[in-house]
């Protein structure tokens, strides 16, 4: 009996810590979501999973700010078993791409769907990294932390990443 | 813009940034905030859920094992068959010493060493009657050339290995037929499972 009140007690303390991370962090979680979302996910969704993957976690809750780093790499790990399990799927790259809206007159909205669609065909973590340098302006030792990873790999990634884009976005230039 | 350089790179991105400022909805997070709730008391009760699962399996496979350790032995002896009579009261003779017909399965012909257990009872001969056939005594006995009228009947001689053997048997239409089997055409495998056999009624104590 007593036991079984330890574990509640630890269950609902788990559960109120829980409730803070996601107020502290549920915004800054949700911004990246939407960064890192590829076509048919939503970020709303991407964030629910990523707490009740949290809460199904056997680890503790670190401390701190390492509890932003741990959500951060949830979700980072979320999204990358998500393109995995699309690539398995034998889905095309085209279709990961989000329908482009050639009649609209605004350019900034083709602006957007062109960077949302070379950023879906990103791996995961390369979309990650490159989402946190260039778009949250993250230096390099911070994001191998959140994402960890060492500071060499974040370059790398960085490198390749820049390197896909420019080539997606050129041809997205020469198609138009 | 076919060649973009670094600063290029990083402006266009940012132009075309999917994140516009917005935030989560007010609903959308008191949805999520409920399902943690929830989520939160599964993670407590599923614990409780395997070890009650594990607890239930346990039971039973103990429960199954007292069951099968409290299942009679099957090293007892098997029951003599009965032996059979013909259809028309016609009486069968006792069996010879050496039974002509009967397949001998190999797992019996070893007699056991004595301290060992008998695993596997020894099954029991088969009735020759069974493979429709009735043998009945040696010509040497008062009753050797009885036979039943009816049915494959047959009447197997045991006689010295020199001496040739005879088999006779009754055709469904009356004909009587009757085998010589020269001794020394006949094969050695045939003696020594004829040897086998009777070493082996007399290991079983029965025919």
């Amino acid at each position: 009996m007593r036991r079984s009140s330890v574990s509640e007690s630890a269950s609902v303390a788990r559960a109120d810590r829980l409730e803070q991370l996601f107020e502290a962090y549920h915004g800054r979680l949700y911004a990246l979501a939407v960064r890192m979302a590829v076509a048919g996910d939503d970020a709303t969704d991407l964030v629910q999973e990523t707490f009740l993957r949290a809460v199904g976690s056997r680890r503790p809750i670190p401390p701190g700010d390492a509890a932003e780093r741990w959500l951060v790499r949830v979700l980072v790990n979320l999204c990358r078993d998500r393109y995995r399990r699309r690539k398995y799927r034998g889905q095309r790259r085209a279709e990961l791409r989000p329908r482009r809206e050639t009649n609209s007159p605004e350019a900034a909205i083709t602006a957007r769907d062109a960077v949302h669609g070379a950023l879906a065909q990103l791996p995961a973590r390369r979309r990650a990294v490159v989402v946190l340098r260039e778009l949250e302006d993250r230096d390099t030792a911070d994001i191998a932390a959140l994402l960890g990873m060492t500071a060499v790999t974040v370059r790398w990634h960085l490198s390749q990443g820049r390197q896909q884009l420019r080539d997606l976005l050129s041809g997205e230039d020469e198609d138009r | 813009m076919t060649d973009l350089d670094h600063d290029s790179l990083r402006a266009r991105l940012r132009a075309g940034d999917p994140y516009q400022g917005e935030s989560m909805q007010g609903p959308d997070a008191a949805r999520i905030r409920a399902r943690m709730r929830a989520a939160a008391v599964d993670a407590q009760v599923r614990p409780n859920r395997i070890l009650a699962a594990a607890a239930v399996a346990i039971v039973t496979v103990v429960a199954l094992g007292v069951w099968v350790g409290s299942r009679p032995s099957t090293t007892e002896e098997p029951t003599p068959l009965p032996l059979p009579a013909t259809s028309d009261g016609a009486a069968v003779a006792e069996l010879p010493a050496e039974p002509v017909s009967a397949p001998q399965p190999p797992s019996v012909a070893a007699p056991t060493r004595p301290g060992l257990a008998v695993v596997h009872p020894a099954p029991a001969l088969p009735s020759p009657r069974e493979h429709g056939l009735v043998v009945i005594a040696p010509p040497d006995t008062a009753d050797a050339t009885q036979v039943a009228p009816t049915g494959n009947t047959v009447a197997a001689t045991e006689t010295p290995r020199t001496e040739a053997r005879h088999v006779q048997f009754i055709a469904p239409r009356g004909t009587r037929i009757v085998w010589t089997l020269d001794p020394d055409f006949e094969p050695s495998t045939v003696r020594n499972d004829a040897r086998q056999a009777r070493h082996q009624q007399g290991a079983n104590g029965k025919w």
